[in-house]
């Protein structure tokens, strides 16, 4: 079996998994240190991944041709429905998988991949208990990967400098959030390159004022905007699983693609991922308005030297784009206090910390009515000293 | 490590505390102080000025000159068959001797003298005669007063009107508290309406308006606020206090003023949020009047212009003039000279 040498340490046979404080994989029996390149070229998984290639290619075109209709907005053109996405996908072998298995959350219906000797799990997005469902060979397999770049104690800092740097977080809070249940989960997205070409028009006016006598003259001169250029995006990310919110993803970009490897299963020892379950076809509307959005404030700013400007339309073509598909680093916690639930993610790559906390009503108030009292007494006290003299 | 930047955040949030609660009992401090002052009853005003006319009698008046004044007394009191010698409380507070009243008239406003001066401790005395002789209507009502024992307390707080039908005269003295509250200004302005009435003949409105308005002048300088001219042009404004309510007012502007920093303490705790643009994986390379639309497109065409037109109206300004009342050459408070009995009085004169 080929396939599990993939994770054995060559050197004393352990299990190697990716070590984010070395950046490479590393054997914790023997300390042993690799890259991926270095054990491929021990093991040879190359030939098996070679084989996948051409099954997958048949297989995408005819996903393609039948892609789903996305909507622009009003005022813009474009041949975003129509643009040829180029993407070519591979897909997991058996030998990859082994060791690792798919396992399922009854409460919230996530599915993410753990090693198979994991034993119990909660579920990183509920803590509910999981169970294992099966395996994923066939699944569809990623184009890259961005390994993990902070280890848990980064972690686990900097949600405690999240929670401490801010004000009225009742103090429970801060005491009971599990902080070592923090957890390290590779979570699927979509990227999405493509080369824009641009023109916009816009009708923009200029006025001016002047007075002859007593009445009061108000020019106002039309003009005409050409404007127009190519703008390129490069892997705009949309998260490719149904469990996780899309607004805590988005909050913690962005992630940068110069530290994106060429996938490989053996990053994933050692780590959670979550199982990609969103079409390319569905992600596409949201990285679209994104782009089309880029393209209009990019314009705002070229009108300068007018009194008002307005947009007639916008004509965007798209071309050369395509489509990856990437695991993303990310430590997740999640917490629940007083009824709710609180989610709190880190960007694995940059440290990015987010999370909504809780709002201690009775210490904001109480404060607001200390700061409100001292100001209003200053401002008494100043207008009797001012009422003396 | 951790241990200490724990403990040094601490610090730092306990400063700001401290320092809101120094800010805090400073405040308090000032208003307590301030509750004092405002409880308190004042005198108000500035001291009177002391002012000694020539035709006053002197405190170490010769006999002779106290007996003619006596005698004159003595004669408008015989004349009403009234001992003037002996001070006597309860002595009737409106003498009619001219008889300018009817029956009727009497009785209302002896009433109403009664009731006042019984209200506020304050005697108020109504005396008309005939003639006073060539004596000075100050001095006449002053000596009146003190003889006829008028007055509350020790300091003999109350006025005296005085009206001589012969001479035309009046007069008003003020005694004690009298002179703290009716002070020169207050008296000018009290005259000012009730002469036309006395003028006129209509002496019962005349008088009746009298009491009302010393009743006016006693209160509001019983709660701190004589009637009295001002340097300053607004009126009611006392110096040195400021209303209560203000400082509700002022809490409010504290509760303003404080809500943008809270908001933005409280607006910290959200970190999550949707990025709808992709600006941080776009490289644009369009037309900018940097590059000189050297890579894109970026030009302007110029279509037409539209003029509008209005005219614009003129505005006219009107001047208010504040009319300022001119009161006793600047001066506050009341002039007060002595009478002849040693006792100190405000007071003035005039014709009627």
């Amino acid at each position: 079996m080929a396939g599990i040498k993939a994770y054995k340490c060559p050197e004393c046979g352990g299990p190697l998994e990716w070590n984010a404080v070395a950046q490479k994989m590393k054997c914790p029996y023997c300390d042993s240190v690799f890259t991926v390149a270095e054990l491929e070229a021990i093991i040879g998984t190359k030939e098996e991944d070679a084989a996948e290639t051409e099954a997958a290619a048949a297989k995408e075109e005819a996903a393609q041709a039948a892609g789903a209709q996305t909507t622009a907005s009003e005022g813009v053109e474009s041949n975003f429905d129509s643009v040829a996405w180029e993407d070519s996908h591979e897909y997991f072998s058996e030998e990859e998988t082994a060791g690792m298995k798919v396992y399922s959350c009854n409460s919230c219906g996530a599915q993410i991949i753990a090693p198979e000797t994991q034993g119990a799990m909660t579920c990183p997005y509920c803590n509910n208990n999981v169970v294992m469902v099966g395996q994923f060979a066939g699944d569809l397999k990623p184009d890259y990967i961005i390994p993990f770049k902070l280890d848990k104690e980064a972690a686990k800092a900097a949600l405690k400098k999240h929670v401490s740097s801010r004000k009225f977080v009742p103090r429970i809070f801060s005491e009971k959030n599990h902080i070592d249940e923090i957890k390290a989960i590779y979570v699927p997205y979509w990227l999405f390159s493509a080369s824009a070409k641009v023109q916009a028009t816009f009708n923009a006016t200029k006025t001016k004022t002047r007075r002859r006598g007593q009445t009061e003259y108000t020019d106002t001169e039309h003009y005409v905007l050409e404007r127009g250029g190519t703008m390129d995006f490069e892997h705009v990310p949309a998260d490719a699983s149904r469990n996780i919110a899309d607004d805590l993803m988005e909050s913690i970009e962005p992630f940068d693609f110069k530290d994106a490897v060429p996938f490989n299963a053996a990053y994933l020892a050692g780590f959670l991922a979550d199982r990609y379950d969103v079409a390319m076809d569905e992600c596409k509307q949201t990285a679209f308005s994104r782009m089309e959005n880029s393209v209009r404030r990019a314009f705002n700013g070229l009108s300068g030297g007018y009194s008002s400007v307005t947009p007639v339309g916008y004509h965007i073509h798209f071309h050369k784009g395509t489509t990856d598909y990437a695991l993303y680093p990310v430590w997740i916690l999640n917490t629940s206090w007083n009824g709710g639930k609180y989610l709190f993610a880190m960007n694995g790559q940059t440290g990015k910390f987010v999370g909504d906390l809780p709002l201690d009503k009775g210490a904001f108030y109480r404060r607001w009515a200390l700061m409100a009292a001292a100001i209003g007494g200053i401002i008494y006290a100043l207008m009797w000293a001012f009422t003396w003299f | 490590m951790k241990k200490e930047n724990r403990e040094t955040g601490i610090k730092r949030k306990g400063w700001i505390l401290r320092l809101i609660t120094t800010l805090l009992i400073t405040v308090l401090l000032f208003g307590i102080q301030a509750a004092a002052v405002t409880l308190l009853p004042t005198e108000g005003g500035e001291a009177p000025t002391m002012e000694i006319p020539g035709e006053s009698d002197s405190d170490t008046g010769g006999a002779a000159e106290e007996l003619g004044i006596d005698a004159t007394v003595n004669e408008v009191m015989d004349g009403v068959g009234l001992d003037a010698g002996a001070p006597s409380y309860g002595k009737a507070r409106l003498i009619d001797e001219a008889d300018l009243l009817s029956e009727a008239e009497e009785a209302s406003l002896l009433t109403k003298l009664n009731e006042i001066s019984e209200r506020q401790q304050f005697d108020i005395v109504v005396l008309t005669v005939d003639s006073i002789g060539g004596k000075s209507p100050e001095a006449f009502a002053d000596d009146y007063y003190d003889y006829n024992g008028y007055g509350f307390g020790e300091e003999k707080d109350g006025c005296l009107l005085l009206l001589s039908m012969e001479e035309r005269d009046w007069a008003v003295s003020t005694t004690g508290y009298g002179i703290t509250a009716i002070t020169d200004y207050g008296q000018e302005a009290l005259m000012d309406e009730v002469l036309p009435y006395l003028s006129r003949g209509r002496y019962a409105d005349g008088f009746s308006l009298f009491a009302d308005g010393v009743d006016h002048l006693v209160t509001e300088a019983k709660n701190g606020n004589p009637v009295d001219i001002y340097d300053e042009p607004e009126t009611g404004k006392e110096r040195g206090t400021v209303p209560i309510g203000w400082l509700f007012g002022d809490l409010g502007i504290g509760a303003i003023l404080s809500s943008g920093p809270m908001n933005t303490e409280r607006k910290k705790l959200r970190s999550v949020r949707n990025r709808f643009n992709a600006d941080i994986y776009a490289n644009w390379q369009g037309g900018v009047p940097a590059l000189g639309a050297a890579s894109g497109i970026y030009q302007d065409r110029y279509i037409n212009t539209t003029t509008t037109s209005r005219v614009i109206p003129v505005v006219t300004h009107t001047n208010n003039n504040n009319h300022h009342r001119p009161g006793p050459s600047g001066g506050h408070g009341s002039t007060i000279h002595m009478g002849s009995s040693g006792t100190f009085h405000g007071g003035s004169h005039g014709k009627f």
